[in-house]
């Protein structure tokens, strides 16, 4: 009997760590796969106020040099980036075939506006006389919000040359990939937190509503009913006030999820689609127009 | 009677007691990195094979779980929380470790000094060269890690 006791005791104490290592194998299977709509990324030159991106970019091969090696660490990662000059030769070339269709400012707006994040590229040759460097500042920011996703500056170091294309390419080789680390830490952190929409609600020049009107039933300003709907609405009740008048109220940062309860994809249309549900539920008649992140919504 | 009791007693206190966590110090510096490679100056502790595993166990777990300051990868590939990581994924850490999957990735490994002994342990220095490209490309390939993007 004792000598039973004995060996079940031991028995147990030998196998509870099996038991211990498919269980954590049961927790692992279940983890969820990945599978999301990317951001649109545009590597640009920087431009002076009044220079024009399309001139800078064809007048220095040194600097469409820098442009091609950060694509190229974007590649790199497995990552497609908008090729700027395409884009608008396809903007172009889609205005001829389309232009007998009926057009506005907005969509032409829309057509030429090419990504969600831009990735800024400054070159700065320096020459002295203890040689030639290339210093590269590299910035990444959202298009609609302005959010700062990365900043890196690199250096090529100096040396005795005139190949600045070869100086540019080290200088993007120093910082590239920490750049791209910085950037993808953001990009989990909107996975986590949700993207940044903005959302502009102002009112037609003939309307008789205003942010202070009450319309609806719950008896309380408008702008504090969509105060109420944003804190109900935003991912993680994270929203932003950039500023409230009576013509105008401007949400500058609502952060919306990249995927809906069923696991689709839900974009900035959607959750305009819902605030326009809201303002038909309050009998305002209200109209939207949507560029990339940037909901305008307007009520007659 | 007493005997059967004593032995009882002790295996279940044996059981009972947590278990001693052993901390490695990382002892991994940078030396450079070219195109998707990084080289990494590493000791191993231990005789002449177990050295050389030491230390390139040591250089994958840096780039996974620490980042390495002064280079390129400044970030962990993975993240700092590495058990929280390793019990999520056991079954892809036990094949990068004890399956020895993690060889896959270094390029070279040679010795730069001699067997020395510190602290009543053997040491030995080794220039190690990993894919870091191809590392991080096979952590996302088995999800441990979100490819570039959303």
């Amino acid at each position: 009997m004792k000598k039973t006791l004995f060996s079940l005791t031991a028995l147990f104490v030998m196998t509870s760590p099996v038991i211990t290592v498919y269980a954590q194998q049961d927790v692992a299977l279940v983890s969820p796969s990945v599978n999301t709509v990317q951001p649109k990324i545009m590597v640009i030159p920087y431009t002076k106020e009044g220079e024009d991106l399309r001139t800078i970019l064809e007048a220095d091969v040194n600097k469409r040099i820098a442009l091609t090696k950060i694509k190229e660490a974007f590649d790199s990662r497995g990552f497609t980036t908008v090729d700027f000059v395409a884009k608008l030769k396809a903007a172009k070339d889609n205005n001829i075939f389309t232009s007998g269709t009926q057009s506005d400012i907005k969509s032409q707006i829309i057509q030429m506006s090419g990504a969600d994040v831009y990735v800024q590229a400054e070159v700065d040759v320096l020459t002295g006389s203890s040689g030639t460097g290339v210093t590269l500042v590299l910035t990444g920011y959202e298009a609609s919000t302005g959010n700062s996703l990365a900043n890196k500056v690199g250096t090529s170091g100096k040396f005795y040359t005139d190949d600045i294309g070869k100086l540019a390419s080290k200088a993007v080789e120093s910082c590239a990939n920490d750049f791209l680390n910085v950037m993808q830490a953001k990009f989990t952190d909107i996975v986590n937190n949700g993207k940044s929409v903005i959302v502009d609600i102002s009112f037609d020049a003939n309307s008789s509503v205003k942010m202070s009107s009450e319309p609806g039933s719950s008896g309380l300003p408008l702008s504090d009913q969509l105060e109420e709907w944003m804190g109900k609405n935003a991912f993680k009740n994270n929203y932003h006030i950039q500023g409230t008048t009576d013509t105008k109220m401007i949400f500058d940062d609502v952060r919306i999820p990249l995927k809906d309860a069923n696991g689709n994809n839900y974009s900035s249309n959607k959750f305009a689609l819902e605030l326009f549900k809201f303002f038909k539920t309050i009998n305002l008649n209200p109209a939207k127009d949507i560029k990339s992140n940037t909901i305008f919504i307007t009520l007659k | 009677m007493e005997k059967y009791f004593f032995y009882t007693l002790l295996i279940i206190i044996a059981a009972g007691c947590s278990p001693r966590i052993m901390t490695h110090d990382a002892s991994v510096n940078f030396l450079s990195a070219v195109d998707g490679t990084i080289t990494l100056r590493a000791i191993g502790e231990g005789s002449n094979k177990n050295s050389v595993a030491s230390a390139q166990q040591k250089v994958i777990t840096a780039l996974l779980f620490r980042g390495i300051p002064e280079s390129p990868e400044k970030f962990p590939l993975i993240g700092t929380s590495e058990g929280e990581e390793k019990a999520k994924h056991p079954e892809y850490f036990n094949s990068l470790y004890d399956g020895q999957r993690y060889k896959s990735f270094i390029s070279s490994t040679i010795p730069t000094t001699s067997v020395y002994r510190e602290s009543g342990s053997r040491k030995t220095a080794f220039d190690i060269k990993v894919n870091v490209n191809a590392l991080r490309s096979d952590l996302e390939a088995n999800k441990i890690i979100r490819k570039f993007g959303y």
